[in-house]
């Protein structure tokens, strides 16, 4: 989220926090669509519209990268964006069930409803290949993320680190080769941020 | 008996939500749940009623749904007071064996939700008999000890 956001606030991408406040909207209604009370995810919603529209470029609520750092260091932000994602993750798979059960099922014996409830809307519970597709697909944010497992890379290299690409589906097709804005280190049990240098 | 943690106030998103839900409560009742008016929003007493045509038909229980500082994002505390339904999940000082309300907590769960999977629990149960460990468990606890501090092995989910 940090990294994003960053990214945002650098890049002074104003089209961007528009077309993810569509995003946001969408979900929205999804998450009622499936029955969802709206006052169950409209408190976490807030908070990540909120962290949003003070990256925005050019107003003058617009913060510091200082700022933001703190902001996404205080616990309650922190925790209210990342169960907003939570709710935002399961929804996709939820709508997605016919193409995410075959990899749920086979992962974890559990059905799609049984997944979000115990593996993707408890806090704490770790975020794997079936949640970021999910998430970047929905928010349609590209994420990198690498990983050193010793394998061999792309060339054959085995100094060469491994990575996957997260793609949303409906991203543009120049976007599609391009690097994304957000590469995270896999580390087990966590995700780092990682700069380009 | 009461198990309940000193009052902490509320944080101010945590009052808000709770407003809303009650709100959404009082418009919207479960079936088979009154809620008890208090002057606290943050202790809520809730009669069950036993579902038609089960072990706990007509019977009535009361559930004391205790709110923490950062509620939704910490589960509630909930347990039977009075006298707790004899049931393999619910030890005799009202602590209510269910994966929900400690490790399977999610903030996008509600009480209605909470109350909903402690009727079907009710609903589903075969025998009226405490849980095989109910004596040792219940002396562990006798210091007002929460609920919430117990290690759960939740091992059976047909009942």
């Amino acid at each position: 989220m940090f990294s994003y956001l960053e990214y945002i606030l650098e890049t002074k991408n104003g089209a961007e926090v528009a077309r993810v406040l569509k995003s946001v909207e969408s979900c929205k209604r999804a998450l009622i669509g499936l029955g969802y009370a709206e006052f169950t995810f409209e408190d976490f919603l807030a908070v990540f519209v909120e962290q949003l529209e003070s990256v925005l470029p050019g107003t003058t609520s617009s913060i510091s990268v200082d700022t933001l750092v703190d902001r996404c260091r205080d616990q309650y932000v922190s925790n209210y964006v990342v169960m907003f994602f939570r709710f935002v993750t399961s929804c996709e798979i939820r709508q997605r069930a016919d193409f995410f059960e075959p990899f749920i099922y086979g992962t974890s014996n559990l059905t799609v409803q049984q997944f979000c409830k115990a593996s993707v809307e408890p806090m704490g519970e770790e975020s794997d290949h079936v949640h970021i597709t999910a998430l970047t697909d929905a928010l349609g944010v590209p994420v990198r993320v690498v990983y050193l497992d010793r394998s061999l890379g792309d060339s054959g290299k085995v100094a060469e680190v491994n990575h996957h690409d997260f793609i949303p589906a409906s991203s543009p097709s120049p976007e599609k080769s391009a690097v994304p804005p957000v590469t995270l280190l896999y580390r087990p049990g966590h995700y780092d941020i990682l700069y380009a240098k | 008996m009461s198990t309940s943690t000193p009052q902490k106030t509320l944080s101010r998103i945590a009052a808000h939500r709770l407003q809303k839900e009650l709100a959404e409560w009082q418009a919207n009742p479960p079936t088979g749940f009154k809620h008890k008016a208090t002057d606290d929003i943050q202790l809520w007493i809730i009669e069950v009623t036993g579902a038609p045509g089960t072990l706990y038909e007509n019977e009535q229980y009361y559930l004391q749904v205790d709110f923490p500082e950062q509620y939704p994002m910490e589960a509630p505390q909930v347990i039977f007071v009075k006298d707790p339904p004899m049931h393999p999940h619910i030890y005799s000082n009202g602590h209510i064996c269910l994966d929900i309300l400690y490790d399977s907590w999610s903030p996008a769960m509600t009480v209605s939700s909470i109350c909903m999977s402690i009727l079907s629990m009710l609903s589903s149960s075969t025998s009226k008999e405490r849980p095989p460990d109910n004596d040792r468990y219940v002396r562990n606890c006798r210091n007002g000890r929460s609920p919430k501090e117990t290690r759960w092995w939740f091992h059976d989910d047909k009942v």
